[in-house]
């Protein structure tokens, strides 16, 4: 029943590269998959869309069937079990306009798992460029910014409506085995990072600086 | 926080200070959550150090607070939640705003609960003040150097007047100086003096009696001149004479300690060699 799905899903990937002319790769062993897509999206010219997919193999946890046996008839029935297995999930690496970089992943196994990681602060860099306020970049923050407090509410307005929608918007465009649920409600959350920025007690340092944020 | 040097000192003295914080009766405080029996152990405060930055982890179940010098700018706080379950929450989506708030009271919580005794960034840069030459208006002095046995035996000559409410001349100076660097007082001019007295003056140590020739120690100067003196005399000085093999008695304990951590460091290099 599942491996029918499974095929078509694969294959609906492939497929979707082909057309799209979108790079499907597989990862190798101990290969960065985030120096790796950093890489891709210097060369990907468009300011929205798929940059490449990746293939990857994994152990996940999957729901899978086994044969059990009945000891007073000692007839054979399946019976479903939770279990980890070494599966190939595919990774489409994209970028969206308000959100910058994120990707989906996928499992190729039942019950077809999807995450999506996006970085908040990358959002914000988007947001901050659509809307022309200056600022300095780092790899994983913003150093500082010509208007903070504009900032701070971006920081503030990106709620779960917000990733909800953006899940919405992309599922759509990329092939893939599942329906998603009409509500957030039953999205789940896997990581969540808090980060935080501290500045020396009033009297420490220059006071210059403290429009810096990381 | 603007240079780089002054953050990391701030930040290692927060590390060193506060390096309890991993403790459970610490960490209950920063999540809000109480430790039983059953909570998942250990609880420790892991530094970890990349080249010559610090971080600081905390733990708690799956969650870790991680605080870093980021960039040498900033001391960022991060706290990343890996399981939800750990503070009661559902995976939906919608519980995001109880996660975001559930990470931020944790880092305002942990920089509530950090500490410093004392403000490292003016320490250090009174100490490199004193250590480099100074510029006052067109005029230079050289440094003060702290190993310089010219500048202790300047230290300790003017701890000597630190009673005395007239304070002191160029000649009461000279005779003490010349006395602590095993001279005749003879030997050095009064010329060699007003260039000590030159650099004291600049560095802020010393100050003139106005309408005399004669000088007092300042506070700073008094403050500065004990620290030097005790520290040099009392703890660098005999604490490298009991570390160093030829210049130790061998029932020293801080050269026992050392030929410990010797011994203990060969032996690992022997067995990594024996392993490979």
């Amino acid at each position: 029943m599942v491996e029918p799905i499974t095929r078509e899903f694969v294959a609906s990937i492939e497929r979707f590269a082909k057309d799209h002319q979108i790079p499907l790769i597989t990862f190798e062993k101990g290969q960065r998959k985030d120096d790796f897509a950093k890489q891709q999206r210097k060369k990907f010219p468009q300011r929205e869309g798929v940059v490449f997919i990746g293939k990857a193999q994994e152990k996940c946890t999957v729901y899978r069937t086994e044969k059990r046996r009945n000891p007073k008839t000692k007839r054979t029935y399946p019976w479903i079990v939770k279990s980890t297995v070494l599966v190939n999930p595919y990774y489409f690496y994209c970028i969206d306009e308000d959100f910058g970089p994120f990707f989906l992943k996928f499992c190729s196994y039942f019950p077809y798992n999807a995450k999506l990681c996006l970085n908040g602060h990358e959002y914000l860099k988007q947001q901050l460029e659509q809307k022309g306020i200056a600022y300095q970049a780092l790899e994983n923050g913003i150093l500082s910014c010509a208007d903070p407090q504009a900032l701070q509410g971006l920081c503030d307005r990106l709620s779960e409506g917000k990733i909800d929608a953006l899940l919405r918007k992309w599922l759509p465009r990329l092939p893939h085995p599942c329906y998603l649920p009409r509500s957030s409600s039953r999205i789940p959350l896997s990581t969540f990072h808090s980060p935080d920025r501290t500045f020396p007690p009033p009297g420490i340092g220059s006071t210059g600086q403290r429009t810096h944020l990381l | 926080m603007d240079r780089p040097v002054s953050g990391r000192i701030f930040f290692e003295d927060v590390i060193r200070e506060n390096l309890d914080i991993g403790r459970p009766q610490q960490v209950q405080l920063i999540f809000d959550r109480l430790i039983i029996k059953t909570t998942p152990r250990p609880f420790r405060t892991p530094v970890i150090t990349d080249g010559v930055i610090p971080s600081l982890h905390i733990d708690y179940k799956g969650t870790r607070i991680k605080q870093y010098h980021k960039a040498g700018q900033a001391l960022r706080t991060e706290t990343t939640i890996n399981n939800t379950y750990d503070f009661y929450i559902g995976k939906n989506l919608r519980n995001l705003p109880a996660l975001r708030r559930i990470g931020f009271q944790a880092n305002r919580r942990l920089l509530q609960v950090q500490r410093i005794s004392h403000d490292c960034i003016l320490a250090e840069e009174a100490f490199q003040k004193i250590n480099r030459p100074v510029q006052v208006t067109s005029q230079r002095a050289s440094a003060l150097r702290f190993a310089d046995p010219k500048v202790q035996a300047l230290w300790r000559a003017l701890l000597l007047f630190q009673l005395l409410p007239t304070g002191f001349s160029n000649r009461h100076l000279r005779q003490h100086f010349a006395s602590l660097l095993g001279q005749p007082p003879d030997s050095l001019t009064q010329g060699q003096m007003t260039y000590h007295l030159r650099r004291l003056r600049f560095h802020g140590i010393v100050e003139p009696i106005p309408q005399t020739h004669r000088y007092r120690i300042t506070d700073l100067g008094l403050r500065t001149a004990w620290f030097c003196t005790r520290t040099y005399s009392r703890i660098l000085r005999p604490g490298l004479g009991a570390l160093l093999p030829e210049l130790s008695p061998p029932n020293s304990s801080l050269r026992r300690s050392f030929d410990k951590l010797d011994q203990e460091v060969t032996s690992w290099i022997q067995h990594a060699k024996l392993a490979a």
